[in-house]
């Protein structure tokens, strides 16, 4: 077990999380590989455990609502890969690697502890090669997957579509956000998991929750579900959103501060995943599904500064114009005025009037009311 | 200013849809990003003076904003106005349901006729809707195709079909591709049974997408909304739409998808009364016993729950319409009751695991790369 923090388990409402990462498979390349493995065609990957300890970090680097009380994290990293320092200085001896045996102590106590108040927060995010992946659901191979004593197959997996379901249950937390971060396998190799038994599972209770949105995030292929050496394209524009990307303001039928609500991740996630796997010429999808109600995920002390960017054309014009940025709003700010070209600032967000002074012979345009709101802004202004 | 007497602010919303009119949700934020207010189509209030922003979300699943300054007992209107789709060009080959699969080598020139040595006649090869194609339709079942562009084939129903239809490209890069046909063969005329299939050439391999007809106007926005993830915001819509789409606008693909969508975010609530007629009513559509099962899984009465069994494994004898139809009939195989029909359950999950591994998860109806299984496995 490696529980990173418990300061007030069981006694008040709680943040309780549950943190997977699986980038080395042991049937994959040891000395003692499983027979199965060269069947499976699966290899080690190189930024899940990452990934997932970039995503842990942040849950011990932000102040949650209600405050974080436990925090279970199971990573087996290959040689060489990178866990954020947070999170590997915690760590009890070096961690505890992501088995079926030691997940599913963890995803026990974490169960347990997230029933002690239907007012806890549960947190789930699981990354490594994916299996029976759909809109709806994901399978999770775990670092024992290929292990010649199961009895099983998929003994080495964990299905989080199915704890996802038996988590949803009168009593449980009644908030819970789950992330499942999965490589797709190629078709050939994806057929032979469809009858498989045997993954980790939760049984189904009575009842449900408020709200349990579960966030199912599959690549096409290894290379395409991380950037080498980096951490996953779903782990980067998650925690993109969660830093500020998806914050929108506050709102008093849903949030009295600044928030990253699910409404909000929905939008947001697939989007950007699209956009950054494009870029690597790749496809990813992000779908949702379980109770999907709006909650917020994250909520900010004060409102997050935003990236502004403001052209000038034609850009020779630069010497006879000056910018001004005057918040309309009352937390927008001092207002700010410049005469070098591009204009690059973070202001607060807010509705701001953007102005332009030239000289002659430029004619100067009419001022414009600007909505500067995350994830950025970016203008070109045009003089003539 | 809190002195000051508040101003009006007027949002007009037109869309050639009288539903979305009314439907589409906007959100009001102050000049510090704070929500105000919010509505459903044209609405007006009163608000403080001062600059505001107005969201409002499009059929196409889009969003528009506007800024409004709105000033002390004065009124201010904002509009969004969605314009009619301009309609496509005349179609410039209308296809026969089978075509002969060109030779791997040959160029094919839609619209081009060929002199009897297969060869192009001149003055034909210099129309300009001459073109080299990378995607080619090999084959239509259930529905009749008309190409109207080079990025656009059209599809209408004819008839009832007895299974889903669906169209067979040949993509480069790709190899052989099926797409399952959102056509709506109760639509009243043409247009409001068809469905179109776009060609995106922008990426490294040219990408297939379905989209309802315009004309289709709810059922369009339907996959607007899911197409840009705005699904919490559109939440009325989607619920309503749903049921417009099954009850008035006789648009049963159409109806599915909404339920299928309600049922993945947790939403169907009880339906069961008009997901049963779609599943008894529209029998060459697997998707509305797909939605039945779903909601017979748990019901109390252990003979409900084993005509859900039943009719879970009847559809799933056969090619869904949709994706997400697909996602669920491998839940509900996996999921259902541990001792019920194990066998025959996991037969059924052999069976669909020839779509579930050569499915394109980002399509909205289910599209199936055919070559992808070769051995070597990567098609693309």
């Amino acid at each position: 077990m490696a529980v990173l923090r418990v300061s007030h388990e069981g006694s008040v409402p709680g943040t309780h999380a549950l943190v997977i990462g699986v980038s080395h498979y042991r049937s994959a390349d040891t000395p003692d590989a499983s027979p199965r493995s060269p069947i499976f065609g699966i290899r080690s990957l190189s930024s899940a455990a990452r990934s997932a300890s970039e995503f842990a970090a942040w849950l011990l680097e932000e102040e949650h609502q209600p405050p974080l009380a436990s925090l279970r994290v199971l990573l087996s990293p290959v040689d060489g890969e990178q866990i954020h320092p947070t999170v590997q200085a915690l760590l009890p001896d070096g961690g505890a690697p992501a088995t079926r045996q030691a997940v599913e102590q963890d995803l026990g106590a974490f169960r347990q502890a997230c029933r002690s108040d239907p007012e806890n927060t549960a947190v789930v995010y699981i990354a490594g090669h994916g299996v029976q992946l759909n809109k709806r659901g994901a399978i999770v191979l775990l670092s024992d997957f290929g292990d010649p004593a199961h009895v099983n197959e998929l003994t080495g997996a964990i299905d989080v579509a199915g704890c996802h379901a038996g988590m949803n249950e009168a009593g449980n937390a009644g908030q819970q956000f789950w992330f499942a971060d999965a490589c797709r396998q190629l078709p050939s190799v994806a057929r032979k998991f469809e009858r498989l038994e045997g993954a980790l599972t939760l049984s189904e209770g009575n009842g449900q929750v408020r709200s349990s949105p579960l966030f199912v995030a599959s690549s096409t292929r290894e290379n395409a579900f991380a950037e080498i050496g980096g951490t996953s394209l779903f782990c980067q524009a998650l925690l993109w959103a969660l830093r500020g990307a998806g914050a929108e303001g506050p709102d008093r039928e849903v949030c009295d501060s600044w928030h990253v609500g699910v409404t909000t991740l929905i939008r947001l996630l697939d989007a950007r995943v699209k956009k950054l796997a494009r870029a690597h010429g790749e496809e990813q999808t992000v779908d949702v599904t379980g109770r999907v109600k709006d909650a917020i995920v994250h909520r900010f002390r004060h409102p997050p500064d935003v990236t502004v960017e403001v052209l000038l054309r034609p850009e020779d014009a630069a010497p006879k114009v000056k910018g001004s940025l005057v918040a309309r709003g009352a937390g927008g700010g001092p207002p700010k005025e410049w005469a070098e070209w591009p204009f690059r600032d973070l202001v607060p967000p807010g509705i701001y009037e953007l102005g332009v002074a030239t000289q002659p012979p430029l004619q100067e345009p009419d001022p414009e009311f600007v909505n500067i709101k995350p994830p950025g802004f970016e203008q070109e202004i045009e003089v003539s | 200013m809190p002195d000051e007497a508040p101003g009006t602010l007027r949002v007009h919303v037109e869309s050639p849809s009288m539903f979305l009119s009314g439907s589409l949700p906007f959100e009001v934020r102050d000049a510090d990003q704070r929500v105000v207010a919010r509505g459903h189509g044209s609405t007006s209030m009163d608000l403080d003076p001062g600059c505001y922003s107005v969201s409002l979300l499009l059929s196409t699943g889009e969003r528009a904003d506007r800024i409004a300054s709105v000033a002390s007992a004065e009124a201010t209107d904002i509009a969004f106005r969605e314009a009619v789709e301009a309609e496509p060009p005349p179609a410039l080959l209308v296809l026969p349901p089978r075509l002969a699969v060109p030779a791997a080598d040959e160029t094919v020139y839609a619209g081009a006729e060929m002199d009897a040595g297969g060869e192009a006649v001149d003055e034909v090869a210099e129309e300009p809707a001459l073109r080299p194609v990378d995607v080619l339709l090999q084959d239509v079942h259930g529905a009749v195709a008309s190409e109207v562009s080079a990025t656009m084939w059209e599809f209408v129903a004819d008839y009832e079909p007895d299974t889903v239809p669906t169209a067979t490209f040949q993509v480069a890069g790709r190899g052989q591709v099926v797409v399952s046909l959102p056509v709506n063969p109760q639509g009243d005329f043409a247009e409001l049974t068809a469905c179109r299939v776009l060609v995106d050439r922008t990426h490294d391999q040219p990408m297939l997408t379905t989209v309802f007809h315009p004309r289709r106007q709810v059922a369009s926005a339907l996959g607007g909304v899911l197409r840009t993830g705005e699904l919490m915001s559109s939440m009325v819509v989607l619920r309503e739409a749903a049921d417009l789409l099954f009850h008035k606008y006789r648009d049963p693909p159409a109806a599915a998808l909404g339920a299928l969508t309600l049922h993945r975010l947790g939403r169907l609530d009880d339906r069961r009364h008009w997901v049963q007629n779609l599943a008894h009513g529209f029998t060459w559509l697997p998707d509305g016993p797909l939605l039945l099962a779903a909601l017979l899984r748990d019901d109390p009465d252990p003979r409900e729950r084993e005509r859900g069994l039943a009719v879970l494994l009847e559809a799933t004898a056969r090619r869904p319409l949709y994706t997400d139809g697909l996602s669920l009939a491998l839940e509900l195989l996996r999921r259902w009751h541990p001792t019920e029909a194990k066998d025959e359950r996991y037969d059924r999950l052999e069976h669909l695991s020839a779509y579930s591994a050569t499915a394109m998860w980002d399509a909205l109806t289910l599209t199936t790369v055919e070559d992808a299984l070769t051995p070597g496995g990567d098609a693309r």
